[in-house]
């Protein structure tokens, strides 16, 4: 398979350069830091740490961790290291669980992201003949407008479709001619099922790719979209806190994303003890940005849980790569000591033929002990009118989810259509126990 | 003929029962039978309607979710050891009967492994079966 590279010096770059690159951009963000944010140089003052004494990545072990709180703290512009005339664009979270937590761009950063976009969708299939439908949020949400600029780079037609009112989105889909689709995949999953019920044969359509992120999703759901829409499915990666979409993309090979090592600084911590963890081992991501001039930041806790890949890929790029993200260290239920990812479930019931991925968590608590209920809803290839062969399908589902998670689960099966529907990120966990 | 069951999924919970049963009844669908099997979250409802092909579509139209299956009407004697004599029937052909249920009258349905054969059985040995559109009109 011929793959295009869209920058090939960078990425195809070799290890001494990018380490190289590194270290020097690491040296100047730590400066630029501490001389432009009260927060970075109050920290580095506490921590006696010289920024002009920078020698080597490993040096950064000494600074504290930028947590989203410190961002909710500086509320809104408290960490940005120039004026506010320097601004060409500001972002922000949706603020739902407290103060949002606002970033902005100078038109150098916005570049950068546009550039940053570019790689990972040329990476994951997009050319300048693709038509895209965009069916992330705009607004605030970084997804919407960083997905549309990155595009608009390479060149592809660009239709800023937004989310939301699916039978629009899939008129457009036939009538424009969409050639690949960007969405978070529960999305795409969802639409995926409007236009079964429209009697759409998705072979008839121009779709060729989906680019899908912004959520945690598993292999299994890849395979299932794939088939449904009959296309290429790749993940990417991203935070608004550290740029937005663009940090790490799959390439067509989907065996983990390519990071932006030559702007991103990436480490891999324990999340309990918050000590760096070897290569190749699984923990929280933690990064730091290398070229950022509004808004450095210097070891930020993603609380998403993955592992880095320092093995090259076969498609001659060299820049590591890190898995999909497993979970979310908040996403990340402690059941009777036991750690649980949405995710884990999902696999398990795409495994079982004919289940479809809508289903919830419900955590409660009977006394001293906590429970689990998996709810999932069935649909016509999970419904049977023998109640022995219901019952064995509630079983086969409880044991393979108790195999998996090493914990008792209680299945309930529900009507179709009757757990809640998103059109952004969806809602897999419902923890009724008492904080 | 066959009479024609539907099996719908219907959680446990107030007032499902009641939406299905109004859905069928404003849109002249009659009842001609029913049984449920529930556990303890959800339930199995068994329908024979008159117009199984409208209830089915009106149903799936509304997101329930319902399977067809194909069920054998019986006319049993209305005597001691009626009943008896039709399940003694079966079995001794080997007939494995899923489940049934008593519709209007002294009528059962029967879900058997093999209707077709089940069904020339019990004609030959002078049972009366009920065709489906016999059924959807009593």
């Amino acid at each position: 398979m011929k793959m295009k590279i869209w920058d090939r010096r960078r990425e195809c770059a070799r290890r001494e350069e990018i380490d190289e690159l590194q270290r020097r951009n690491l040296a100047h963000t730590l400066k630029w830091a501490y001389d432009n944010v009260a927060m970075y140089r109050h920290r580095m003052d506490k921590a006696g740490f010289d920024p002009t004494a920078f020698k080597c990545p490993d040096d950064l072990r000494r600074l504290p961790f930028t947590t989203k709180q410190d961002l909710r703290d500086n509320y809104p512009f408290g960490l940005f290291a120039v004026p506010k005339d320097k601004l060409v664009r500001i972002h922000s979270s949706s603020g739902t669980t407290g103060k949002p937590t606002v970033v902005g761009y100078t038109r150098r950063d916005l570049r950068t992201w546009s550039e940053l976009v570019a790689r990972m969708v040329t990476a994951a299939g997009v050319t300048h003949r693709d038509t895209i439908q965009i069916s992330f949020g705009y607004g605030l949400f970084t997804g919407g407008f960083g997905l549309h600029y990155g595009m608009e780079r390479v060149g592809a037609s660009v239709v800023p479709v937004s989310s939301g009112n699916t039978q629009r989105q899939l008129m457009i889909m036939q009538d424009f001619g969409t050639t690949a689709l960007v969405s978070t995949p529960s999305y795409a999953m969802y639409m995926a099922e409007t236009l079964a019920e429209a009697g759409i044969d998705p072979a008839g359509l121009e779709l060729r790719y989906g680019l899908f992120g912004s959520e945690p999703w598993s292999e299994e759901m890849r395979t299932e979209l794939e088939h449904k829409w009959n296309i290429t499915a790749t993940d990417n990666y991203g935070l608004s806190e550290i740029m937005g979409p663009g940090v790490s993309g799959e390439c067509l090979l989907k065996q983990g994303m390519h990071l932006a090592e030559d702007h991103f600084f990436f480490e891999i911590i324990d999340p309990k003890t918050e000590e760096p963890l070897p290569a190749g081992e699984e923990g929280e991501l933690v990064i730091t940005t290398l070229t950022k001039e509004a808004l450095p930041v210097i070891r930020y806790r993603t609380r998403d849980i993955t592992r880095i890949i320092t093995d090259p890929c076969p498609c001659g790029r060299t820049l590591y790569r890190m898995t999909r993200v497993v979970g979310r260290t908040d996403d990340m239920l402690i059941i009777r000591g036991v750690n649980v990812f949405p995710s884990q479930v999902e696999s398990v019931l795409l495994e079982i033929e004919g289940t479809q991925p809508h289903y919830q968590l419900v955590v409660d608590r009977q006394g001293q002990l906590d429970t689990l209920e998996v709810w999932v809803e069935v649909s016509d290839n999970l419904f049977f009118n023998e109640m022995k062969r219901m019952h064995e399908l509630s079983e086969t589902i409880r044991s393979r989810i108790e195999s998996v998670l090493g914990l008792n689960v209680k299945i309930k099966l529900v009507e179709p259509r009757s757990l809640a529907r998103s059109e952004g990120k969806a809602k897999r966990v419902l923890d009724m126990r008492k904080k | 003929m066959h009479t024609r069951e539907l099996s719908v999924f219907v959680e446990n919970k107030a007032g499902r029962l009641a939406v299905l049963t109004k859905l069928l009844g404003q849109a002249g669908i009659n009842i001609r039978g029913f049984s449920v099997a529930d556990m303890s979250d959800y339930g199995i409802v068994r329908l024979i309607v008159d117009k199984p092909d409208e209830a089915a579509a009106l149903l799936r139209d509304r997101s329930f979710i319902v399977r067809e299956s194909n069920l054998i009407c019986i006319r049993v004697p209305d005597q001691p050891g009626g009943l008896s004599s039709i399940l003694n029937m079966l079995s001794a052909s080997d007939i494995n009967v899923e489940y049934m249920y008593a519709i209007v009258d002294t009528l059962i349905v029967f879900n058997v492994e093999n209707p077709d054969q089940a069904e020339s059985l019990l004609l030959e040995s002078g049972v009366k079966v009920v065709s489906g559109p016999e059924v959807y009109s009593l």
